[in-house]
């Protein structure tokens, strides 16, 4: 014996908008398998050219990770908490903390870029479209590198140094002209950081991941690293 | 009567039988209290689980590595984080397969680097395991599994097969092993299989970098799938050690990786369908 009610009517709106709910989660599902694969081979590639980074940690951006099992996840929750990869970043990292030739390498992920506050509290999902529909909109990945030269940053966490880096950094472009990073006085080191977004779409395959992203990646933590080296000598000691 | 170390046949049941026996022994608590005593007492239990899967790597002393004696550490992450276990767990079922379908799931899912694995049909593959074959250097080198092949005719082959798990293939130790191959079966058809620790592109670096004459690339992925497909319309007992096999795969994250050019498109039209209706 069942009491629940009878379903609505197959032609009724909401019976269309649970089926596509349904293929949404499925979609989602299907989506997040190809993204962490994705970043796996992005992570394997860059720890076989610098072995040193181990996987850091990861974290939603703009709003708080799933709850722990014993929390009452009914009350003061986003639901957006409950939705971590579609918004997060990850990094592989030297160490814990910034110190002398340290080097974090970072990559954030944007499922719609048409994310964003609409007003007090939650983000109203909804509220998106209407001035920001999803086809104006992208899919994105952020690589960033951070690399401590010589010195001591003196700072409690990676985001410290970033903030920091920010705020006082300089870009400086490379003495043979290449790309630049931004640069800066931290502590008693030299600091550099640089960043570079690439569509989602790009990335299909994983030889279009390696061309377009992968080995980019590489190429700005080499980059960086030989930015903080060069200001570091140019620097009067 | 017990075969030489290193060597083991699927014909060759008073192995297992000795196994069992020292499992038996083994899997009692330890004496010793403290964590270690409870530590070998958690190794026992696992060991008598995974019994079957582990067999060639607790008889060719690979499991003390795996457990590390004085860790603290759970020793199933351990055994997880194994190369050496992974081995044993997949290539130790795979040899319970019959010959044919061992050889032909195996050789059709490798990548020609340089040169094939050559043409044969076995009538029976005797599967070695981490066999000691002399270098050319003096020294001796340790394929993870040799496959020793005879055909009707009495024609040998011989697979060398070196696994990577998070490490990498080199070419120099791929060399060696083929130069030991060489030495140790100078008569026999021979082929060296890397499997895995070389991604899409790395394989051809590896192959140009590698001096073996018949040298093919085994992804993880890539015998994943076909022990998938291997599956299909398969004898039960086939299939069982094919799904142990996927397991140990699918445990280690080793199986194929998917990109987005593989996402779905779920347009549809038309009214949906509720298969569910109250009673």
């Amino acid at each position: 014996m069942s009491t629940s009610p009878p379903p609505p009517p197959d032609e009724s709106e909401l019976t269309r908008q649970f089926v596509e709910v349904r293929r949404a989660f499925r979609l989602v599902h299907a989506y997040q398998r190809r993204l962490l694969d994705l970043l796996r081979l992005v992570g394997d590639r860059v720890r076989a050219a610098y072995p040193d980074p181990n996987f850091g940690m990861w974290s939603p951006s703009g709003y708080s990770a799933p709850p722990r099992s014993d929390v009452d996840i009914t009350r003061g929750k986003w639901a957006w908490d409950f939705l971590p990869l579609y918004r997060f970043q990850l990094d592989w990292r030297s160490s814990d903390r910034p110190k002398a030739g340290a080097l974090l390498v970072g990559l954030r992920h944007e499922a719609d870029t048409g994310y964003g506050s609409t007003g007090p509290g939650e983000p109203d999902s909804l509220k998106f479209g209407e001035e920001n529909p999803p086809a104006v909109h992208r899919t994105t990945l952020t690589a960033y590198v951070i690399a401590v030269g010589d010195g001591d940053p003196q700072v409690t966490s990676w985001g410290e140094l970033s903030a920091v880096l920010k705020e006082k950094g300089e870009q400086k472009r490379l003495a043979d002209g290449g790309e630049a990073a931004r640069v800066g006085q931290v502590g008693t080191a030299l600091a550099g950081t640089e960043s570079f977004t690439v569509d989602a779409l790009t990335l299909a395959t994983p030889e279009k991941t390696v061309e377009w992203l992968v080995t980019p990646l590489l190429g700005m933590i080499a980059d960086v690293q030989l930015a903080v080296r060069e200001a570091g000598a140019a620097t009067p000691a | 009567m017990r075969r030489a170390r290193g060597i083991a046949t699927r014909r060759n049941p008073s192995a297992v039988a000795m196994w069992h026996h020292a499992a038996r022994n083994t899997a009692r608590p330890s004496i010793e209290g403290g964590k270690r005593g409870a530590l070998q007492q958690r190794c026992c239990s696992i060991i008598a689980l995974h019994e079957a899967d582990l067999l060639h790597a607790h008889l060719h002393g690979k499991l003390g590595r795996a457990l590390g004696a004085e860790s603290e550490d759970d020793p199933r992450v351990r055994i997880r984080a194994s190369e050496d276990a992974l081995t044993a767990m997949v290539f130790g079922r795979l040899r319970y397969l019959p010959d044919t379908v061992a050889w032909t799931l195996i050789t059709h899912a490798c990548t020609p680097l340089r040169g094939a694995i050559p043409a044969f049909v076995p009538v029976e593959i005797e599967m070695q395991f981490w066999p000691q074959l002399a270098a050319d250097d003096g020294g001796r080198v340790e394929p993870d599994v040799v496959w020793r092949a005879v055909d009707a005719a009495g024609g040998v082959a011989v697979i060398g097969f070196e696994m990577k798990w998070r490490t990498k293939q080199t070419a120099g130790q791929l060399d060696r092993e083929w130069r030991a191959l060489r030495r140790a079966y100078p008569d026999a058809a021979r082929a060296l299989v890397a499997v895995g620790g070389a991604d899409f592109d790395e394989m051809d670096a590896l192959s140009r970098a590698c001096a073996a004459e018949n040298l093919v690339g085994l992804r993880w992925s890539v015998l994943r799938e076909a022990l998938r497909d291997r599956m299909i319309g398969a004898e039960p007992q086939v299939r069982r050690l094919i799904s142990d096999v996927l397991c140990a795969l699918d445990d280690r994250g080793l199986r194929d990786m998917r990109f987005f050019e593989t996402l779905p498109s779920w347009r549809t039209a038309g009214p949906p369908r509720l298969d569910w209706r109250p009673a």
